[in-house]
C-alpha cells in the first residue's frame, strides 16, 4: 500500500511538473506598445514623456484558475522589456523624425500613403513637376529605407533578430494607426482607401 | 433593180417571139421588120432605148449582136446574145438556151429605191415561159450606189428558168487586181409554190462562208427576207476588210480592232410592226489595242417597234463573266437600256481584257447599269455591288465582296463627267467625282477596321493597331504628261506599336505619272502619346518621289516637340523634351531596305530616374545618323551614329539595332574631365550620388565599348581609356596622380547564347602616385583583367604607410545579383604608430601595427573579414579580430569586432589620452563591441590591472574613474590631506562592463569579494578606493558621464 501511495505520489508530481513548460514568445503586445509610442514620437504629436524604455503591460494572468486548469501545460511568460533605444534606433527615429514635417504634407496631400506592410508608398504623383517627384522619391526611399532598418535594430535590440518581420507588422498597423484623417492607406489588395 | 431585170426579160422574150415568127419570112424580115419593133418595144418596156446591131438567124434560134439597152437605171452592152429554141418548145413555151457573152451591164441606184422597199405582200408574176438553160460568160456588172460603185467582173452563170431553177454564179468582185475577191455561188430559184431564192453555197476567195443553205423568199419587187435565217461559217476582221476594199468602201472598223467570230447566226424576220434581226455568235475574240477579250454564246435580238428599236441581247466574256443588255433606239435616235454585268473574278477579267501582270481579288462584281446615249451625250449610272467569294485565298489585293456604290459617267456637249461612291460594308468608304482631267476623291472611314477588311490579313502593319475617323481627300488635274494636285489626310487618332496619333493632320502637293509619284511641299501635324505615359506634338515638313528607281523622301524637319514621360510609378520621367531631324530617307520601292541620312538636335529639359532628378534645360544634344534599315525585320545597321552632348562627350556607334538585338561598337569620348565632370556631370549628381560630391576629376577619357544585347541578355565590354587621370576624393584622402592606360570592363546581365565564348580582356594602369588615406603608392604600373561582371588585379599593390607596408593583393570586384561585391588580401607589415597615428592627427602612440587580414569580402553589403589585426602600443598588444563592417556606405554604418588586449602600460596610455596619469600593466578583453558610426551600441568588456608593478593613480584619473562609476567628483580628494597628495597607490584596478540594449553595466571585480570595487587601494595610507553606486545606468547616463571626464592636458 505505502508503495502505491508512493508511486501515485511520485507519478502526480511528475505530472503537475511536466505540465509546467517555459515559453520563448514574441512580446507582440509589448512591441505594439512599443511601436505606437515610436510613431507618436517621429509624428511628433502625441510624444510621450518619460524614458525611452517600455514598461510592458502587466503580464496577463494564466486564464482560469482551477486545479484542472492547474493540470494544463501552462506558460511561465517571461516578462520582457521592449528595448526601443540603442544608438542605432535613436539614429533611425531622429532620421526619421527629421523628415516627418516634410511627409507628413504629402501623406496630408494624398501623393504618399501608407502601405500595408509598415512602409510608405507613394500613391500618386498627379499634380507634381518633376523636380517635386524626385524629391518624393528621395523622400520615399529613405523612409523605407529608414523603417526597414528601424524594424531590423529594434528586433535585434530585444534578442529576437529574426523576428523583424513580425516587428515590422505590428509597426504597419501603428503608423495606419495614428493615421490622420484624409491620409490614404493601402488595403492587402493593394487598394487604398481613405482614413 | 428587180423590175428592171424583170423588163429586160420580157423585152427579150418579145424580142425573140418576133423572131420566131419572122422565121420564114428571111433574114431582111428578121433584121429589117422585127429589130426596129423590138427595139421600141423593148424601149417602151424598159422605158429607155433598146438597140440591136443586128439581128439573124442560127440553126437553133436566133442572135442579137450589139444589143444595147439605156434607160435612167441602166446601161448594158451585149456583143452576142444568143436563144436557141425550136418549134416545139416554143408551143410549150420553153427556150431551150439563152447564151449570153460578155454582157456588159451598169445599174445606178437612187437612193428612194432600195431592196427592202418592196412589200413581201406583193404577188409575183407567172413565168411567160421556161428557159432549160441560161448562160452567161464574161460578164461585167457595176453597180453604182452614189458615191459608191461596185464592180463585179468575170461573172459567169450558169442556171435556168423553171419551177426549180439551180444555178451556179461564179465572178469577183473589185476594180483592181489585189482587191478583186473571187466568189462562188451556187443555189435554186423556185417558183412554186413560193418563190424563194435558196443559196446552198457561198465561198468567198474560195472559202465557204455559209453553215447551212440560206432561204430567203422573193416577191415582186425583191427578196421578201420574212424569217431568213442563215449561218456563217467563221467571219472576221479581215474578211470583212477584204470585203469593204472589193466593194471600194472604206472599213467601218475603227483602227485597231481585230474580231474573229465563229459560227456566226444571223435571222432576220420582218413583221407588222417592222423588221426583227437575231443574232447569234457561238464564239468570238475582240481586240482592240491592249484590250482583249474573247467571248461566246452571243445572243442579240434587235426589234424594230413603233417606238424605234428594241434591242436585247447577252453573251458571256471571259474570267466567267456575263453581261446582259437591254436597250432601245427612238425615233430621235436616242439610245437607251440597262445592262448587267456578272463579274466572277474581277482580276482574271481584267488580265484577259488588258493583259498586264497578274491582280488577285476577293470576291466578284455584280454591276447594274443604266445608260442612254442621244447623239454625243452618254450618261451611265451603274450600282456596283460586291458578290461573296468561295474561294478564301488570302492572296489577293482588294476584298471586293462586301463592297458596293454607285458610278455615274456623263458625257454632255462634248464634256465628260463622273462621280463615284463606295461603300465597305454598308460604310461610305471613298467618294470621287470630277472629269477626265480634274478628280476630286474623299476616303473616309470611322475605323481602321473598315480598309482592313479591304486587305489581305497583313497587308495593314500589325504595328498600325488602330486608326479612327480617318480622312483623305484630294484633287488631281491631269497635265501633258500626267497629273498634278495636292491630298490631305486627317485622322482623329492612329495607334502604332502602342503610340497613339491623335488630331493627326497632313497635306501634300502631288504630281504623278506613269513613271513617278512626287509629294512636296508634304506638312504633318500629330499629338503623340505612349499611354497615359508620353505625350508630345509632332510637326514635319518634307518632299518625297517614288519612282521605279525607288523613293527618295526628304526630311525639311521632323520636330517631336513637348515630350514628357511620366513612369506609371511616378518614379521616373522627362519633361519637355525635343527632339528635331532633318535630311534625306531613299529605298527602293516597293520598300525593303532605305538608307538614312539624318542629322538631328536632342533636348531635354528635365529627367527623373528614381531619386535621380536632373535640370538639363542648358544642355542640347546634336547627332547624326548614316545607315541602312531594313523596313520588313525593323532592324538598322548604322554605319555612322554620332551623338555630341556639348560640355560632356561625344557618342559614336555603329552595329545593328533590332528590337531585343543589338550589336554595336563604339566610343564615348570626354571632353577633359575638368570641365565635363566637375563642372556638369557632378552638379548633376548632386542630391543622388553624395559619394561623388567629394570627387575631382581632372585629365583626358575615352571609352571603347562593344554593346551585345539580346532576348536572352545583355553585356557591354570594352576598355576605358584615361591620360593624365588626376583623381581627388575627399579632400585628398584618396587621390589618383597622373594616371594613364586603359581599364578593361566586362558587365552584363543574363546570357548570350550567340556568344558562347565570355570574353576576356585585360589592360594596365601606370599612376604616378596613388594615395589611399596615409598608404601611398608612387610609380605604380597595375595589370587589369577584366572578366563578365568582374575586375580582377593579378598583381599585387604595396602602398608604403607610416613606414611600413600594405600590401594588396588579389583584388577582385564584382557586380553580382544586383549588387557589387569584392575580396582582396589587405597585410599590414612594420607600420609605425607613432607616424601612424600622427599622419591620422590622432592621440600619437608609440609602438608598431601589423595585420593580416586574410581575405577581406564585400558581400551583401556587409565587409568582413577572418584575419587578425595586431597591434604593439604602450608596451603591449592589441588583437583585433571578428570584424565586420555592416552597411559601410549608407549613413548608418555599423563596426563590429573582438578585441583583445595585454599588457598594456597604463601610463603610457593614460599619457597618450590625457585621462589622468596611472600606472600599472593592464589586461582584458572588449567582446561583441558593435559600434553604430562611432557610437558604441553595445559591448562586454572586462579589464584588469596586474597584481605586480608599480601601481599609482593620480588624482585626476580617480576623478575621471569616479565620474564613470558614480556619476561626480569625489569631494573627499580636494579636502584635508588629500588635497597634497597627488597620485595614490593602489592595489588593483579591475571592472567588468557592459553595453547591453542601451543599459551600461558596471561592476568593479578589484576585490574578489565583492562587485563595488573598481579600484582596490594600496595598504598603505593614504588609500583610496573607488566603488560603484549605481551598477546599471543608462546609454544616456554614461555619454553624460563621459562627457564630463576631465580630458584637460597638463594635470595629472
Amino acid at each position: 500500500m505505502r508503495t502505491l501511495v508512493r508511486s501515485f505520489s511520485l507519478m502526480l508530481t511528475l505530472a503537475v511538473f511536466s505540465c509546467v513548460t517555459i515559453n520563448i514568445y514574441f512580446p507582440a503586445e509589448e512591441m505594439r506598445g512599443a511601436a505606437d509610442k515610436i510613431v507618436n514620437e517621429v509624428w511628433g504629436e502625441k510624444t510621450a514623456p518619460g524614458s525611452d524604455s517600455v514598461t510592458p503591460p502587466p503580464a496577463s494572468k494564466s486564464p482560469g484558475n482551477s486545479f484542472y486548469q492547474a493540470l494544463l501545460p501552462s506558460a511561465a511568460y517571461a516578462a520582457q522589456d521592449i528595448n526601443v533605444s540603442t544608438p542605432a534606433i535613436r539614429a533611425i527615429k531622429d532620421s526619421i523624425k527629421e523628415r516627418a514635417s516634410q511627409l507628413i504634407g504629402l501623406l496630408n496631400s494624398g501623393n504618399v500613403g501608407l502601405s500595408h506592410d509598415g512602409l510608405l508608398k507613394i500613391r500618386t504623383t498627379d499634380g507634381l513637376s518633376l523636380k517635386q517627384k524626385g524629391q518624393l522619391n528621395q523622400l520615399v526611399k529613405a523612409e523605407n529605407s529608414d523603417r526597414l532598418r528601424l524594424y531590423k535594430e529594434i528586433a535585434k535590440a530585444n534578442n529576437f533578430p529574426d523576428k523583424a518581420d513580425e516587428v515590422q507588422s505590428i509597426f504597419a498597423s501603428s503608423w495606419r494607426d495614428q493615421a490622420q484623417k484624409g491620409w490614404y492607406l493601402e488595403k492587402a489588395d493593394g487598394s487604398w482607401q481613405q482614413r | 433593180m428587180k423590175k428592171t431585170l424583170s423588163t429586160v426579160g420580157l423585152t427579150l422574150l418579145a424580142l425573140l417571139l418576133a423572131c420566131a415568127i419572122g422565121w420564114f419570112y428571111a433574114d431582111q424580115l428578121l433584121d429589117g421588120v422585127a429589130r426596129p419593133q423590138l427595139e421600141n418595144l423593148a424601149g417602151t418596156l424598159l422605158d429607155g432605148q433598146v438597140k440591136i446591131g443586128r439581128l439573124q438567124r442560127t440553126e437553133h434560134g436566133v442572135e442579137a449582136l450589139d444589143l444595147q439597152v439605156s434607160t435612167p437605171q441602166i446601161s448594158a452592152e451585149i456583143p452576142r446574145l444568143i436563144v436557141n429554141f425550136s418549134i416545139a418548145s416554143l408551143w410549150h413555151r420553153q427556150l431551150e438556151m439563152i447564151l449570153i457573152n460578155q454582157p456588159q451591164v451598169q445599174l445606178k441606184l437612187d437612193g428612194k429605191q432600195e431592196p427592202g422597199d418592196a412589200s413581201p405582200q406583193q404577188s409575183a408574176p407567172q413565168l411567160p415561159f421556161s428557159v432549160a438553160l441560161i448562160q452567161i460568160t464574161d460578164g461585167q456588172f457595176d453597180l453604182s450606189a452614189s458615191p459608191r460603185t461596185f464592180h463585179f467582173q468575170q461573172l459567169n452563170f450558169s442556171g435556168s428558168l423553171q419551177p426549180r431553177s439551180p444555178f451556179t454564179l461564179s465572178g469577183s468582185v473589185g476594180e483592181d487586181s489585189p482587191d478583186r475577191q473571187s466568189f462562188n455561188i451556187a443555189g435554186e430559184l423556185r417558183f412554186s409554190p413560193a418563190r424563194t431564192l435558196t443559196l446552198q453555197r457561198v465561198s468567198w476567195q474560195e472559202r465557204q462562208i455559209l453553215n447551212a443553205p440560206l432561204t430567203v423568199a422573193l416577191a415582186e419587187g425583191g427578196m421578201d427576207l420574212k424569217d431568213s435565217r442563215f449561218v456563217l461559217a467563221d467571219f472576221d476582221d479581215r474578211q470583212l476588210q477584204e470585203l469593204f476594199n472589193a466593194l471600194n468602201q472604206p472599213s467601218p472598223l475603227p483602227k485597231g480592232l481585230d474580231f474573229a467570230l465563229n459560227k456566226v447566226g444571223i435571222g432576220v424576220s420582218f413583221t407588222d410592226s417592222g423588221a426583227q434581226l437575231e443574232l447569234t455568235v457561238d464564239s468570238g475574240q475582240i481586240t482592240w489595242n491592249q484590250f482583249n477579250s474573247s467571248f461566246s454564246r452571243l445572243r442579240a435580238d434587235l426589234l424594230q417597234t413603233s417606238q424605234g428599236w428594241e434591242m436585247s441581247g447577252q453573251f458571256s466574256g471571259p474570267a466567267q463573266s456575263n453581261i446582259r443588255v437591254n436597250a432601245r433606239l427612238d425615233h430621235n435616235k436616242q439610245w437607251s437600256g440597262k445592262a448587267r454585268l456578272l463579274i466572277a473574278d474581277p482580276g482574271e477579267l481584267k488580265e484577259a481584257l488588258f493583259g498586264g501582270s497578274p491582280m488577285a481579288f476577293r470576291g466578284g462584281l455584280e454591276l447594274a447599269t443604266d445608260f442612254s446615249l442621244s447623239g454625243t451625250n452618254l450618261a451611265i449610272t451603274t450600282k456596283i455591288q460586291g458578290i461573296p467569294s468561295k474561294e478564301q485565298n488570302n492572296q489577293y489585293l482588294l476584298n471586293l465582296s462586301t463592297m458596293s456604290g454607285e458610278l455615274k459617267l456623263s458625257l454632255r456637249d462634248g464634256k465628260e463627267s463622273f462621280s463615284l461612291a463606295l461603300s465597305q460594308a454598308s460604310q461610305p468608304l471613298l467618294r470621287a467625282s470630277g472629269t477626265s482631267q480634274k478628280i476630286n476623291v474623299a476616303v473616309q472611314a470611322a475605323q481602321l477596321d473598315a480598309i482592313k477588311q479591304l486587305l489581305p490579313p497583313g497587308r495593314i502593319p500589325n504595328q498600325l493597331q488602330e486608326a479612327a475617323a480617318i480622312d483623305l481627300s484630294g484633287e488631281i488635274s491631269a497635265t501633258k504628261t500626267g497629273w498634278t494636285g495636292q491630298i490631305r489626310i486627317a485622322a482623329k487618332h492612329a495607334v502604332i506599336e502602342g503610340l497613339t496619333l491623335a488630331k493627326l493632320s497632313g497635306r501634300s502637293k502631288l504630281q504623278f505619272n506613269s513613271d513617278r509619284i512626287i509629294f512636296s511641299r508634304i506638312s504633318a501635324n500629330s499629338d503623340v502619346a505612349y499611354g497615359a505615359t508620353l505625350t508630345g506634338k509632332i510637326n514635319a515638313t518634307a518632299a518625297a518621289e517614288i519612282s521605279k528607281s525607288g523613293l527618295i523622301l526628304q526630311l525639311d524637319q521632323v520636330a517631336v516637340t513637348d515630350i514628357n514621360y511620366n513612369a506609371e510609378d511616378g518614379l521616373s520621367g522627362i519633361g519637355a523634351a525635343a527632339v528635331s531631324v532633318v535630311g534625306s530617307v531613299k529605298g527602293d520601292w516597293p520598300l525593303q531596305t532605305i538608307a538614312l541620312d539624318l542629322n538631328g538636335t536632342l533636348s531635354v529639359q528635365e529627367v527623373l530616374a528614381g531619386v535621380f532628378y536632373a535640370d538639363l534645360s542648358q544642355y542640347k544634344a546634336t547627332f547624326s545618323l548614316q545607315g541602312e534599315e531594313n523596313i520588313n525585320t525593323a532592324e538598322l545597321r548604322a554605319r555612322s551614329l554620332k551623338i555630341n552632348l556639348p560640355q560632356i562627350a561625344q557618342l559614336t556607334a555603329a552595329g545593328h539595332f533590332k528590337t531585343g538585338k543589338i550589336d554595336a561598337q563604339g566610343q564615348v569620348k570626354f571632353i577633359e574631365l575638368k570641365e565635363s565632370y566637375n563642372k556638369t556631370i557632378k552638379p548633376l549628381l548632386e542630391g543622388t550620388v553624395t559619394q561623388l560630391e567629394a570627387l575631382e576629376l581632372s585629365g583626358h577619357t575615352t571609352v571603347d565599348y562593344h554593346v551585345l544585347k539580346q532576348s536572352t541578355g545583355w553585356q557591354v565590354s570594352g576598355a576605358t581609356i584615361f591620360k593624365g587621370l588626376n583623381a581627388h576624393w575627399n579632400q585628398e584622402k584618396v587621390a589618383i596622380i597622373d594616371g594613364n592606360g586603359s581599364l578593361p570592363f566586362v558587365i552584363g546581365n543574363g546570357s548570350l547564347p550567340d556568344i558562347p565564348n565570355q570574353p576576356r580582356s585585360s589592360g594596365e594602369m601606370s599612376i604616378q602616385a596613388l594615395t589611399f588615406g596615409p598608404a601611398t603608392i608612387k610609380q605604380a604600373r597595375l595589370k587589369i583583367t577584366a572578366e563578365p561582371n568582374r575586375m580582377t588585379l593579378p598583381s599585387s599593390l604595396r602602398l608604403q604607410l607610416a613606414d611600413g607596408v600594405l600590401a594588396i593583393s588579389d583584388l577582385t570586384m564584382g557586380w553580382d545579383e544586383g549588387q557589387p561585391q569584392g575580396e582582396l588580401n589587405i597585410n599590414v607589415a612594420g607600420v609605425n604608430l607613432e607616424a601612424l597615428t600622427r599622419e591620422l592627427g590622432l592621440p600619437v602612440m608609440q609602438g608598431s601595427l601589423s595585420a593580416d587580414l586574410g581575405k577581406i569580402r564585400y558581400h551583401n553589403r556587409e565587409l568582413s573579414t577572418a584575419g587578425v589585426a595586431s597591434i604593439a602600443v604602450f608596451d603591449g598588444h592589441f588583437k583585433i579580430s571578428n570584424m565586420r563592417y555592416i552597411q559601410p556606405f549608407t549613413s548608418h554604418p555599423t563596426f563590429s569586432a573582438d578585441i583583445d588586449f595585454n599588457a598594456i602600460d597604463l601610463q603610457q596610455a593614460t599619457r597618450t589620452f590625457d585621462f589622468g596619469e596611472m600606472n600599472g600593466i593592464l589586461d582584458g578583453h572588449i567582446r561583441g563591441l558593435q559600434l553604430y558610426g562611432r557610437t558604441p551600441a553595445a559591448f562586454e568588456a572586462s579589464v584588469s590591472t596586474r597584481d605586480s608593478g608599480t601601481r599609482n593613480i593620480s588624482v585626476k584619473a580617480l576623478n575621471n574613474i569616479n565620474i564613470l562609476s558614480q556619476g561626480g567628483m569625489s569631494a573627499a580628494l580636494s579636502r584635508g590631506i588629500y588635497r597634497f597628495i597627488d597620485f595614490y597607490r593602489y592595489h588593483k584596478i579591475a571592472f567588468d562592463c557592459s553595453l547591453v540594449n542601451d543599459t551600461f553595466t558596471l561592476i568593479g571585480t578589484a576585490r574578489p569579494d565583492s562587485k563595488r570595487y573598481l579600484v582596490d587601494g594600496s595598504f598603505l595610507p593614504p588609500r583610496i578606493d573607488i566603488t560603484i553606486s549605481t551598477p546599471t545606468i543608462s546609454f544616456k547616463e554614461m555619454v553624460k558621464r563621459l562627457s564630463r571626464i576631465d580630458r584637460t592636458s597638463g594635470k595629472t
